[in-house]
């Protein structure tokens, strides 16, 4: 009942998310971007939030999707393009390296940890940015059109509007594609996993470890394997948003591998409430809204940007979901997804 | 025909055959969703038949705005999507005044066919990603009608997949790389400021005079325009006898070049080539005379204008540069360059860079366009745009149909020391001038391959 309640008003929220966004400046455009990086972000949060490991390189693993993702339209495959294909290339090639690299990181704690996997997504930041041949360096791939959605007898171009209705301050339907419905069960699917996953015994056992190591492991929980999972699963995550993006975007360039692209992920998830289900999604929304609309504003769009995270930082310390929720005043969307007992962080 | 519900009403208008947007014309109704008025021109064939039916899903419109009328809104908005902020802030934000003194201008005097424009901005902080994604907000969310800017070629040819994609009007400006309208051209794109190869082509007499054939060093930004300028230089001079020594390359953004300066510095250059653009190529060329390179070996720029050149203050002395625009040359021999440059002093209290004369160019010609096409449509606008002559600001020059490139005027340029300049900004004497024609890339080697729509 408590699982149908949350599937339900989910679903509710992302049919509503993007054109409740829209007398504020939002578009559809927004809202799928948002969803996507989101993606990224929850995983994410599975590292940080659950097993408290900061890693400063996820965007190698969204970087490397994206690339992948295209580069198995126009190189790999290009006489059979296939977007489940894509996909599940894109997927399959960052989870091993997600398993790889978690190999050799997960020994490590805190900030030397967070150090190496930087190391790593530089690697592959220069990797893609000099093997021009492959990724035309700099300027990354460009205008690969997606294939369409091949689910069944159908076959589905993503980009295809919704009819036009007109929906009065909220917008158009018709300005909302297809992708938008595509990422949005991806979304859900993704939020159920989650919500599975920490609620399980392997949430409880990750929360146990990041709280006190040596006696998770003296009870018989080896916690570099519980950790080389999480990392696995974020990575995994990371490179299924960045197979997205790349397809919906048409493009991926280096900035997708960069330090900045990382510590977008970390921010998003902060911002948005860590070891909460929905924040790192609320948090992505947040600063995209943000980055997006406030800098077509005014040029000084940096400037409100950090005042802003510095805000959040200093006064909602717990981000913006978390704070909510600890304070009681929890909306009905935190308490629809609280999935367990809040933690003294 | 002047009988019935229609005849009476002012927008109608049958000889237009209802093909047209006519906002002269056009009659105001209020639309009760977005509770404002919005010009409609009825789209009726007056055949008989037509005439009935149209007649009465007209009455319909007028009452509810949404059927069979074409709803055009009474500002038209376009896409500004420049850097301003990153290594090209200057560049953009230059455009960006120039952009704005133009939309000035032309809502002054009446707008677009009756329409004012409104502007919709996005910093692109030179950065593909960023670039692609405001463009796709401009379109999306604000309904812009045409993207224009860029202070870069990646960011341009990423912008013009998109705009390709979205069927919808790209005037590259600041775009120099070669790709822009050769393999990556598009038929939505239109791009009038001097490539890579005119500027090589335009240069080989000043360099092989100038620089000799000796041993040629290049620091090169590391992206589709630093390749390009480099490819075209490098077939230009190596035939000649000119040999290569090394190609560093620098990411887009690189604030400390010790690294290639002192491979530079060591390799002992005749010439050394920064093909860098906006800050980068400040900080290269500042930190070059700090290693002894401004005066052990001759330096070109491929490409410069007038930020870069204040920047790089007396190092730019002597170093040999191209563009497509000088004010202080252009304004004394075509008037309206000259009241161009005065406009904008008047208004920034600087003259324009070369950048800014492109992009106020670009936004008067995607305005004649559309008048010419008479309609928004992009298809329409291209017909009218592909092979047109003009006169601007820089003498005769024209759009090329096959590859939307703008043909005109190419300068040689040879900087001076800043006593020597009775403004910041005059950095530079003229050494040549060519013809657009004679140095651009011909059809028979270009890669472009545009697309019938």
């Amino acid at each position: 009942m408590k699982a149908l309640r949350f599937y339900a008003l989910t679903a509710l929220g992302l049919a509503l998310f993007p054109f409740a966004i829209h007398p504020i400046g939002g578009y559809g455009g927004l809202a799928t971007q948002i969803l996507i990086a989101g993606i990224a972000s929850i995983g994410f949060n599975l590292l940080l939030g659950y097993a408290g490991l900061l890693s400063y390189g996820q965007a190698m693993f969204y970087g490397v999707g994206g690339y992948v993702a295209l580069l198995t339209v126009s190189r790999f495959f290009p006489q059979f393009p296939n977007f489940w294909l894509a996909i599940a290339l894109a997927v399959a090639f960052v989870t091993l390296m997600a398993f790889v690299i978690g190999t050799l990181v997960v020994r490590l704690y805190g900030i030397y940890f967070a150090l190496l996997t930087l190391a790593f997504a530089q690697m592959f930041f220069f990797i893609v940015f000099k093997w021009r041949d492959l990724t035309q360096g700099d300027d990354g791939l460009q205008g690969i059109a997606s294939p369409p959605l091949a689910l069944g007898p159908w076959s589905i171009d993503l980009t295809t509007s919704f009819p036009a209705f007109d929906l009065g301050p909220f917008g158009n339907l018709s300005d909302l594609h297809y992708w938008y419905a595509f990422v949005a069960i991806v979304m859900l699917a993704v939020l159920g996993f989650m919500r599975s996953l920490v609620s399980s015994q392997f949430g409880e056992i990750l929360t146990a470890i990041r709280e006190n190591e040596e006696r998770s492991a003296l009870v018989g929980f080896d916690p570099r394997r519980y950790k080389l999972a999480a990392f696995v699963i974020a990575g995994t995550l990371a490179g299924l948003s960045g197979a997205l993006r790349g397809l919906y975007e048409t493009s991926i360039a280096p900035d997708a591998l960069t330090v900045e692209t990382s510590g977008n992920f970390v921010i998003y998830t902060v911002i948005g409430g860590v070891k909460t289900l929905f924040g790192p999604l609320v948090g992505t929304g947040l600063v995209m809204y943000l980055q997006n609309v406030i800098s077509a504003k005014t040029d000084a769009w940096r400037l409100i940007e950090g005042i802003l995270f510095v805000a959040v930082i200093v006064f909602l310390p717990g981000g913006v979901l978390g704070t909510f929720s600890r304070k009681g005043a929890r909306t009905v969307l935190a308490r629809a997804v609280r999935v367990r007992p809040e933690s003294v962080p | 025909m002047a009988e019935g519900p229609l005849g009476d009403l002012p927008g109608f208008r049958p000889e237009l055959g209802g093909n047209r947007f006519d906002p002269n014309n056009a009659i105001f109704v209020l639309d009760p969703i977005r509770d404002k008025e919005i010009p409609v021109n009825v789209r009726l064939k007056p055949t008989r038949g037509q005439f009935i039916v149209g007649g009465l899903a007209a009455s319909a419109a007028v009452k509810f705005a949404s059927i069979n009328v074409i709803a055009a809104p009474k500002t038209l908005v376009v896409g500004l999507n420049v850097p301003q902020t990153g290594p090209y802030s200057d560049q953009g934000q230059d455009q960006l005044r120039a952009y704005r003194l133009a939309i000035a201008e032309i809502n002054a005097k009446g707008g677009v066919m009756g329409m004012q424009i409104e502007e919709s901005v996005g910093d692109d902080q030179t950065k593909a990603p960023v670039a692609v994604e405001n463009a796709r907000r401009m379109i999306e969310r604000d309904g812009a009608v045409m993207i224009t800017g860029g202070s870069s070629t990646g960011t341009a040819i990423a912008v013009s997949g998109l705009c390709q994609e979205k069927k919808t009007i790209f005037m590259a400006t600041l775009t120099h790389g070669d790709e822009t309208t050769d393999l990556n051209c598009h038929y939505h794109t239109f791009r009038r400021y001097n490539n890579a190869h005119m500027s090589a082509q335009a240069l080989a007499k000043t360099l092989l005079a100038k620089y000799g054939t000796g041993r040629w060093f290049h620091i090169t930004a590391d992206y589709a325009w630093g390749h390009s300028v480099f490819d075209n230089l490098t077939s230009v001079v190596e035939p000649k006898g000119a040999k290569t020594i090394a190609n560093v390359l620098m990411p887009l953004g690189t604030t400390d070049f010790s690294s290639a300066l002192s491979q530079a510095q060591a390799a002992k250059p005749d010439v050394l080539v920064i093909t860098e653009f906006g800050k980068d190529m400040v900080n290269a060329l500042n930190q070059s005379a700090q290693f002894g390179l401004t005066k052990s070996a001759k330096i070109l720029v491929p490409l410069a204008d007038e930020y870069m050149a204040k920047g790089a203050g007396d190092n730019f002395d002597n170093v040999v540069t191209t563009a497509p625009f000088y004010y202080k040359y252009q304004s004394d021999k075509y008037p309206e360059a000259k009241r161009f440059v005065d406009a904008f002093v008047k208004k920034y209290n600087s003259p324009p860079s070369n950048g800014a004369e492109c992009a106020y160019v670009d936004m008067y010609q995607w305005k004649g366009g559309i008048e010419r096409a008479g309609s928004l449509d992009p298809k329409a606008f291209i017909e009218k745009m592909e092979g047109f002559h003009f006169t601007a600001t820089k003498g005769p020059e024209y759009w090329r149909a096959w590859d939307h490139q703008g043909i005109n005027t190419v300068m040689v340029l040879e900087g001076v020391p800043v006593a020597g300049r009775d403004d910041p900004f005059a950095f530079a004497k003229v050494l040549e001038v060519h013809d657009g024609d004679a140095v651009a890339i011909q059809q028979s080697t270009s890669k472009c391959k545009i697309e019938d729509s």
